[in-house]
Formats: structure tokens, C-alpha cells, sequence
């Protein structure tokens, strides 16, 4: 069944890679084909990996390049950390330059808090992570952080847009030594680097954006722990006195799928 | 409308004009418009969308701004949260993960 589906999706990966990046930069790929299956192979068996982790917390290092008014090309920072216990709660910090939110979900009920700004927003929610992703994203107009590297080795993830995969080499992300890959596909090029050895895990990406002329990018580096302590109190949601409730907009989910 | 609730939100332009309104940051942000926004988190499929702010745009009842102006107070009424900015009441709500503001007629 699997090795059926990664056959289907190789083949159109390898279909647009002829159409597309190929034709312009054959002369540098014509011993392999742009979409290594290797390369694929190894965000199958990242993909499946994590989706074998019962619980863990993973923080990230974010950096995300803004353009000024000017055009000038700006950098922000930022960190972002989620805990996971399937297989129903989710607890996300998200803390930057320009950012400050909580996400709250403990089985029952789905709450975002701006500390700063002093404002959540909760809704009842579904009973598992991957009903709460669905409602998330299409009613209610947010991703759930790092959500989509989990899907890779299924059929929701991304190989069919695909056009090119490679091995770019060896790399050393944060002392620990990595596969380094890189990807294309319309609008955005990525590289990955996955932790070689008994756990393939995710420890940098980099997205470009291909259709800016200043060509934006947005990292992270990750540092996993698959074996967390995690108490109870961290996915409940309580707020604070000075906390003010207000409501979703849920039209910015209807939008946003309607844009896709 | 639809440029408001882009998938790509910037909760940084709304902290920037909530603290700016705090009176806190007012030089930065009057310094420093950033025209693209960018996520919380970026999936990997999805390119970044470039947005203009928009500058100027009258203050209609039902308008939505990323942003408030400056000088702005916190107000309760009836339970609901508002922001006051001069005769102006704008009520907070969560496009996505990020904050907006709705003009609303003044609550009483």
C-alpha cells in the first residue's frame, strides 16, 4: 500500500520536474533525475518517525525576513516551543520580535492567548490532534505549528508538488550530524536537515520564497526532547484576571480555504 | 476585507500599534513600515504573501484594521472588549492567530 503510493507521487513529482525546473538547468542534472527518490524517501521516514512519537517537546530557534517599505530586507526573531502528547493535547509558545501567543488544547477545548496584547479566543474543540487540525485550518484559519512535517509518508503530504529533491550533502546542525536536502516547488525552494542515525528527526529547515525579487527567507532551527515531562496544567488554559475573552472571526478560515 | 484575513497574518504590525498606542514604542512604529508580513509559522508549501498596509483608510463602522492608532485606552463594556481611539471603538477579534480590530458604533 505504501510503496504504491510513494510509486503514484514519485511519478508526478518526476512529471512536473520534466515540465518545469528541468528544462532550464538540464545540463546540471542529466546523470539524475531532479526528484531523487532517495531524497523523497527521507522525508517519508522523517514523516513516520514523528508520527510514532507518543509525546514530545520541541523547540525552535525562528528567524523570518520582512521587506520595509523601502524594499530593504529586514530580519526578525523568535522562538517557538510545542508539546505534544497524543493523543489529545497540544500546548505551543510562540514568542518573537513581532509576536506573542499561547496555544492551549487539552482534548476538549482549543484556546490561542495574546499576553501582551491581553486578549484570547477559545472554541469547544474535537476529541483528537488530528481532528483539531482539520478545524483549525479550515474553519478557523490557523496552522498548528510544524503540523505539516508530519505528514510526510501519507496521503496528505506534499510530494506530488515536488519538482526537485536532492541530497545537497553532510552537515552539522547545532553538533549533531545531518543529512542535508534540498527542495523546490512552485514559489518556494526548502532544505531540510535530518538528524542522521536511529532518530530522523527535523533539526533546521530553511523556506525561501521564490517569488519575491528579494527572495525572503523563514528558519528555524529545532532541538527535540522525545522522552518530556509534561504535567497536566501545561494544555488547560487558565486565564489570567487581567485576560480579556473576545471571539473568532471564523470567516478568516472560509477565506483562506476558498484561496487555496 | 480579504486582505485582512490573509492567511498569512501579521500579528507584529497589531503588537506594534498596541504598544504604540501604549505610548511605548510610538517612534519605531512610525519609523518602520513593514509592507510584508510574515506567520507564526510557515509551512513549507505555502510562499510568503506580500501585503501593503493600508494607509489612511477611513474609519467606517465595520472596517477592519491589523492595526489601531495611536493613543488608544482599553475599555469594558457590557463584558466586551473594546479599544477606544479618540471617539472611535474598535472591538478586538482573532483572524486566524492574529488580532484584529473591527469599527464598531460606540456601546452603551
Amino acid at each position: 500500500m505504501r510503496s504504491h503510493l510513494v510509486a503514484v507521487t514519485l511519478a508526478a513529482g518526476l512529471a512536473l520536474g520534466a515540465g518545469g525546473w528541468s528544462k532550464a538547468e538540464a545540463k546540471f542534472s542529466s546523470a539524475k533525475p531532479a526528484v531523487d527518490p532517495d531524497a523523497i524517501a527521507a522525508l517519508q521516514k522523517m514523516g513516520a518517525f514523528l508520527r510514532d512519537q507518543q509525546k514530545f517537546s520541541v523547540r525552535a530557534t525562528v528567524t523570518t525576513d520582512d521587506l520595509l517599505s523601502s524594499g530593504q530586507k529586514v530580519q526578525f526573531g523568535g522562538t517557538l516551543e510545542l508539546m505534544v502528547r497524543r493523543p489529545d493535547r497540544l500546548r505551543a509558545d510562540v514568542r518573537g520580535d513581532r509576536q506573542d501567543e499561547r496555544i492551549y488544547y487539552d482534548g476538549k477545548t482549543f484556546t490561542i492567548f495574546g499576553e501582551k496584547v491581553g486578549y484570547y479566543a477559545s472554541f469547544q474543540a474535537p476529541g483528537t490532534l488530528a481532528e483539531l487540525k482539520d478545524v483549525t485550518e479550515k474553519r478557523y484559519g490557523i496552522d498548528l505549528p510544524l503540523a505539516d512535517l508530519f505528514y510526510w509518508g501519507t496521503e496528505h503530504d506534499g510530494t506530488s508538488e515536488i519538482t526537485a529533491a536532492t541530497k545537497v550533502g553532510v552537515a552539522t546542525v547545532e553538533g549533531t550530524a545531518c543529512d542535508h536536502y534540498a527542495f523546490r516547488q512552485k514559489d518556494v525552494d526548502w532544505e531540510l536537515w535530518i538528524e542522521q542515525g536511529p532518530h530522523p528527526l527535523p533539526r533546521k529547515i530553511v523556506i525561501t520564497t521564490t517569488t519575491e525579487k528579494s527572495r525572503p527567507q523563514h528558519g528555524m532551527v529545532l532541538t527535540w526532547d522525545l522522552a518530556p515531562k509534561l504535567a497536566e496544567d501545561l494544555f488547560t488554559f487558565a486565564p489570567p484576571p487581567e485576560a480579556h475573552k473576545i471571539e473568532f472571526d471564523t470567516a478568516a478560515g472560509r477565506n483562506i480555504s476558498s484561496r487555496q | 476585507m480579504s486582505r485582512i484575513v490573509d492567511r498569512i497574518g501579521s500579528r507584529g504590525l497589531a503588537l506594534a500599534a498596541f504598544l504604540a498606542a501604549a505610548g511605548l514604542a510610538a517612534s519605531a512604529a512610525n519609523a518602520v513600515v513593514v509592507v510584508r508580513r510574515s506567520v507564526n509559522y510557515h509551512p513549507v508549501a505555502r510562499a510568503a504573501v506580500v501585503t501593503t498596509a493600508a494607509v489612511g483608510t477611513a474609519v467606517v463602522v465595520g472596517s477592519v484594521v491589523r492595526s489601531l492608532p495611536p493613543a488608544c485606552t482599553s475599555v469594558m463594556v457590557g463584558n466586551v472588549a473594546y479599544q477606544q481611539c479618540g471617539g472611535t471603538y474598535y472591538q478586538p477579534r482573532y483572524s486566524g492567530s492574529q488580532v484584529t480590530y473591527v469599527v464598531v458604533n460606540p456601546p452603551r
